[in-house]
């Protein structure tokens, strides 16, 4: 499904009782094309979890439109646009296994296809689909999902959103307290089923090597703003802004400017992997 | 969720925020313990001119009270409503059988519903002025003298001051579970009374567990800080009792005196 993703203008902010939270988003304009896989950088507090949450209206913009695929947002909550979007947006939030609840892991999974309407017996066979597709045995399913361990419980919640089979995937920090084994298992199921689904997929991420390894784009928050939106050979390319915004670099780039630094070869290309830094040292013959 | 005022502390400079929580607690229940003393108009009216004085000293706006005495309203209108109904004497306006609307029944509601809200808008003046930490400070040190009667007050007050400290954690964690379920498809506040109470369900159980793993890590983390029950502790922090605490209790004895003396000015005015 095409599913495009606008912001027009989006400012909002929380309303925390009789404080009012300065503008958490400001003037945000941006258009992630569909199928596109972005991944969004940014310090603690930029806006990025919070831009996230525009998508799929669980903040309302309160100036300006975000709009998905032909759903449009605004401040004035529909109520019945809340719902489709939401049908069409998974999101996957920080440490999404604090949302499990259910008796069994069956049950839990179906939780989110059964509040869209969709009958039993095809929420149940989405849920093997999504189970298997996250890597567990079928034979959890009748199993409660406190007594997994804590991957396990991660790969349960990412496959509730899953089973909701969305157009347009959001995660926020899915591998944050992983193992990187693990992290990097998540995030290459995730880079597969994008390609696979043809999902539009956005994913909030500290890791420059997650950026340069799996995302076509970036987007930089910075205090409610997007200060860049760039592809990724672009981004890293920038070395100074970068050391401005005080990103840090790819693995493999942070070497090969450390190559260059102590040898004076400058290499051909801006290495974002190990496999792009390896070619290139042959190229030169450092290697 | 960020709605709940009784409980909060706004911090603040005034007068109210300076005053020792022992004076506090001690002002305020001695003052709720006043307002079943006064029993005519005068009383009733020095007292809420007492309560007015108080909530303006505190700095905070009147309107941030009247939301505190919002969630509890349907609560206390059922209550003087019951007392309008069935308390009989005087001139009788209204009778329906077993059902009279008297004069003492009006008044009685009328006394009732200033108990109520004095009683809200007192307690909340304390918590709005005073740190959770002092409070439970202030209850440790009143409570102290149960303990030559073997009350683990140390305990107790650790207890509440772990239990204030958590319930912002609480609150933010109930925000997130409730935008990741409302992201898997849950609306609320839709529905029958039933349905709404199902959909409660995905809500508390991750509540439950994450508070339960929550309270083991913590005791773990106590423990490995050499905490033990029933140990005596000083504290880092001491309460210092000052002249204007002094003068704030004087204060509530002159006030307890000018009620007592309208009382009984008052008994022949009710008669």
């Amino acid at each position: 499904m095409v599913m495009q993703i606008t912001f027009k203008d989006v400012t909002a902010d929380y309303q925390l009782g009789p404080i009012r939270s300065a503008n958490i988003l400001k003037n945000v304009n941006l258009a992630l094309p569909t199928h596109s896989f972005t991944a969004i950088v940014g310090h603690t507090g930029a806006g990025k979890s919070s831009l996230l949450k525009t998508i799929n209206g669980l903040l309302l913009p309160r100036d300006g439109s975000v709009e998905v695929g032909e759903i449009v947002i605004t401040a004035d909550k529909p109520k019945k646009a809340l719902k489709e979007v939401r049908q069409h947006v998974g999101m996957v939030f920080q440490f999404p296994e604090a949302q499990l609840f259910a008796e069994t892991v069956e049950k839990d999974i179906c939780f989110g296809p059964l509040n869209f309407d969709v009958p039993l017996e095809e929420a149940k066979k989405r849920t093997k689909k999504a189970l298997e597709f996250v890597g567990l045995d079928e034979t959890l399913l009748e199993v409660s999902p406190f007594s997994l361990s804590g991957g396990q419980q991660r790969r349960v919640a990412i496959a509730g959103i899953l089973a909701m089979e969305p157009d347009v995937l959001i995660l926020d920090e899915p591998g944050a307290g992983l193992d990187p084994e693990g992290k990097r298992e998540i995030l290459s199921m995730i880079k597969q089923l994008h390609s696979k689904e043809k999902l539009t997929t956005i994913i909030v991420t500290h890791d420059m090597d997650d950026v340069a390894a799996y995302a076509d784009d970036v987007v930089v928050m910075e205090q409610g703003t997007v200060a860049a939106y760039q592809s990724v050979r672009d981004f890293f390319s920038d070395t100074e802004r970068l050391q401005n915004w005080r990103v840090d670099f790819p693995e493999a780039r942070k070497l090969q400017l450390k190559v260059e630094e102590e040898t004076g070869v400058k290499l051909p290309q801006i290495c974002l992997t190990i496999d792009e830094l390896t070619e290139s040292l042959i190229e030169v013959g450092l290697a | 969720m960020n709605k709940l005022i009784l409980g909060r502390y706004f911090p603040g400079e005034s007068l109210l925020h300076h005053l020792d929580p022992r004076a506090k607690l001690v002002s305020a229940i001695y003052f709720i313990a006043l307002l079943f003393v006064a029993n005519n108009w005068q009383g009733y009216l020095l007292l809420w001119a007492f309560t007015f004085f108080v909530m303006r000293l505190s700095d905070v706006k009147l309107k941030t009270y009247l939301r505190g005495v919002r969630p509890l309203i349907w609560l206390i209108l059922f209550t003087v409503f019951l007392q309008i109904l069935f308390t009989a004497g005087g001139t009788i306006y209204i009778d329906w059988g077993l059902i009279t609307i008297s004069k003492f029944g009006l008044i009685n509601g009328a006394f009732i519903f200033s108990r109520f809200v004095m009683i809200i808008f007192i307690s909340t003046v304390v918590t709005l002025t005073t740190k959770p930490i002092d409070l439970t400070d202030g209850i440790n040190a009143l409570l102290s003298p149960l303990k030559t009667i073997k009350v683990p007050v140390d305990e107790i007050a650790l207890m509440l001051s772990i239990s204030l400290r958590f319930i912002p954690n609480l609150l933010d964690e109930t925000q997130k579970v409730m935008d990741a379920q409302r992201a898997r498809g849950t609306t609320f506040g839709e529905g029958s009374l039933a349905q709404q109470m199902k959909k409660l369900t995905p809500i508390v159980m991750p509540l439950f567990v994450s508070s339960l793993k929550r309270a083991e890590d913590m005791a773990d983390v106590m423990e490995v800080r050499g905490y033990q029950s029933g140990k005596p502790r000083t504290s880092f922090r001491r309460l210092a009792w000052r002249k204007k605490d002094t003068l704030s209790i004087c204060g509530m004895v002159f006030l307890t005196i000018i009620v007592v003396l309208l009382r009984n000015e008052g008994v022949n005015y009710l008669n």
